[in-house]
């Protein structure tokens, strides 16, 4: 019992982390959790790799010191614009049965979760023994990627994940049920902001329908794909808090830095999150005018591109470059198996549910009045869905396999860009935010 | 909260996203139910009913934490599983056992030959090899020491 309260005691700091830097850009947004959480993991994971490349021993005190002196700056701010804040976090008038759909939808992730029905092997493989390590060594243990036993481990992917798992286990020892368990939080989180930053944006019956929607499906997917403990609980989480704040906050430089530091939480946290973060930049900045366009570009990817470059630049002088190496770890670029590669990815959207994700979705946007201005997120489906084919086409080797254990998982994504497609084009004043 | 668009399509709309999320609850229900029953009560391992195997899978774990109370600190063990020893089986082997014994320096089973770990803790069936003596048979296979 202890254990599990000192679990929950550092998951729980991990939004007071993230709260210096979303109250430094919008004070406004200083109690909605799933952007607290998403800026407070990447706030960690960027110090707790500070403190590895510096050899500074991780220790809870020293992790966390520096953190809550930072996010205590954020607090008389806080004060003087509270009745602002009070205002902007109010009420949504919404009935409390709204919130029911998704409800449903996160219980049946906390019995996968609870019955280990769905759980990653990945997490068995490599993110928890990652983690576990790192907590063991007090800090990222480079020799240990390195090591040419652990190559399958995939020395280079981004940190974020086996970080946060490494710092609740310096509380309370690893445990390799405590990852597992909170993915319906996630699941949870996703679909809250969803709800919350929507019910200014959409009408309440199909805000509370949309955001149900979006839990049920992204709680689906997540298990009958098995990827309880793994990654992408995390990343499709922040790619929603992205997704939510580019789709229903109007167009402004505090909006677009917010979303950055969402993209931050992205990259840092899977390979694939940088292909989200570049091609999600790139929609969003669409715009006749060049210096206007290239100005929302590099605020929306600057600072998630640094941050990408930053850790390849480590993986290349810790000798761990893997995924991030010039040439393919699965071998060469090659068009031989394309034919294959795309009708297996599109089959892998199957979901054991003959596409239904795809088509309550789509149909969703089918019947709203303004399809039109789901465009962008239909775009960026189609494009991630070329960078998922992209992937596979490499090595000469039969894909196939390959892409039965992980392209549901990658398709992820494409399913989150339908969600906001979908509130896009039932939000009245979508059309008049498109440029 | 707006509303400008015409009741009857909002209608349709949410009918349809209730039916939609009822028939992606029930598949979701209906895929956990293939797996055991009903119940938040907490499984005895991470992959008790994960994957094709989930049997065999929950024993491998029980094994492996049965073992890493038996091995010392420090010591060089290797998880072998004696007919599954291609290439992937033996990684499999490797990364299962590298994050239920962190105490312990893993190494792949096929070094054993070259370089033989201080331990050998074969899984399911017995691993007979000259050089090591069985020390422990906990549930789920059978643990061997250099002589």
């Amino acid at each position: 019992m202890i254990r599990a309260l000192e679990y929950a005691a550092s998951l729980a700091l991990v939004p007071v982390f993230g709260l210096s830097a979303v109250v430094a850009i919008d004070e406004t947004m200083a109690f909605e959790p799933g952007l607290l959480a998403a800026a407070g993991c990447a706030i960690l994971a960027v110090e707790m790799t500070f403190l590895s490349l510096m050899k500074i021993a991780w220790s809870p005190l020293v992790i966390t010191a520096p953190l809550v002196a930072i996010s205590a700056v954020s607090l008389p701010r806080l004060r003087r614009n509270r009745l602002r804040i009070g205002r902007a976090a109010g009420s949504s008038g919404l009935p409390a049965w709204s919130l029911v759909p998704g409800g449903l939808g996160v219980a049946l992730v906390s019995m996968a979760a609870v019955t280990a029905t769905s759980t990653s092997i990945d997490f068995v493989y490599f993110w928890g023994p990652k983690a576990q390590q790192f907590a063991l060594h007090r800090g990222i243990d480079f020799a240990y990627l390195s090591a040419r036993d652990n190559f399958l481990m995939h020395p280079d992917y981004p940190p974020l994940v086996p970080l946060v798992f490494a710092w609740s286990s310096l509380w309370a020892g690893f445990s390799w049920w405590a990852p597992i368990l909170s993915a319906p939080f996630f699941v949870a989180l996703s679909a809250w902001s969803f709800w919350r930053l929507g019910r200014r944006s959409l009408e309440g019956s199909i805000l509370a329908g949309l955001s149900g929607l979006f839990a049920i499906t992204l709680g689906y997917c997540l298990v009958v794909t098995n990827s309880l403990g793994n990654a992408e609980v995390f990343l499709v989480c922040w790619e929603s808090q992205a997704l939510a704040l580019l789709t229903f906050q109007p167009q402004s430089k505090r909006r677009d830095l917010l979303a950055s530091v969402m993209l931050c939480a992205v990259v840092l946290t899977k390979v694939e999150g940088a292909a989200f973060a570049m091609l999600t930049a790139a929609a969003f900045s669409v715009e006749r005018r060049p210096a206007i366009r290239w100005g929302r570009f590099f605020r929306l990817a600057g600072i998630p591109l640094a941050l990408l470059v930053g850790w390849i630049a480590i993986g290349h002088f810790e000798g761990i470059r893997e995924a991030y190496s010039r040439s393919s770890p699965y071998g060469p670029f090659t068009l031989v198996h394309l034919p294959l590669v795309v009708s297996r990815v599109l089959a892998a959207g199957n979901y054991e549910a003959g596409f239904l994700p795809w088509f309550a979705l789509l149909g969703v946007i089918a019947l709203s009045p303004r399809p039109a201005a789901s465009f962008r997120y239909l775009a960026l489906s189609f494009l991630y869905f070329l960078f998922v084919v992209f992937c596979y086409v490499h090595g000469a080797g039969n894909p196939r396999d390959w892409i039965l254990v992980s392209a549901p998982r990658l398709l992820l994504a494409p399913v989150a860009f339908l969600a906001f497609g979908a509130a896009a084009a039932w939000n009245p004043v979508e059309s008049d935010r498109s440029s | 909260m707006r509303s400008s668009s015409p009741p009857r399509r909002q209608a349709a709309t949410v009918a349809w996203m209730a039916a939609c999320g009822l028939v992606l609850l029930a598949a979701e229900a209906r895929h956990l139910r293939a797996r055991g029953r009903f119940t938040f009560r907490r499984a005895a391992t991470i992959l008790s009913r994960t994957g094709a195997t989930p049997r065999t899978s929950e024993a491998a774990i029980l094994f492996l934490d049965a073992i890493g109370r038996q091995i010392p600190a420090g010591a060089t063990v290797a998880l072998l599983r004696p007919g599954y020893e291609g290439y992937q089986d033996v990684e499999d082997a490797y990364m299962a056992a590298a994050g239920r014994l962190p105490n312990c320096r893993v190494v792949p089973s096929n070094i054993r030959a070259a370089n033989p770990p201080e331990y050998l803790a074969s899984f399911e069936s017995p691993a007979p090899d000259a050089r090591y003596l069985l020390v422990s048979r906990p549930p789920g296979g059978f643990l061997y020491r250099l002589r």
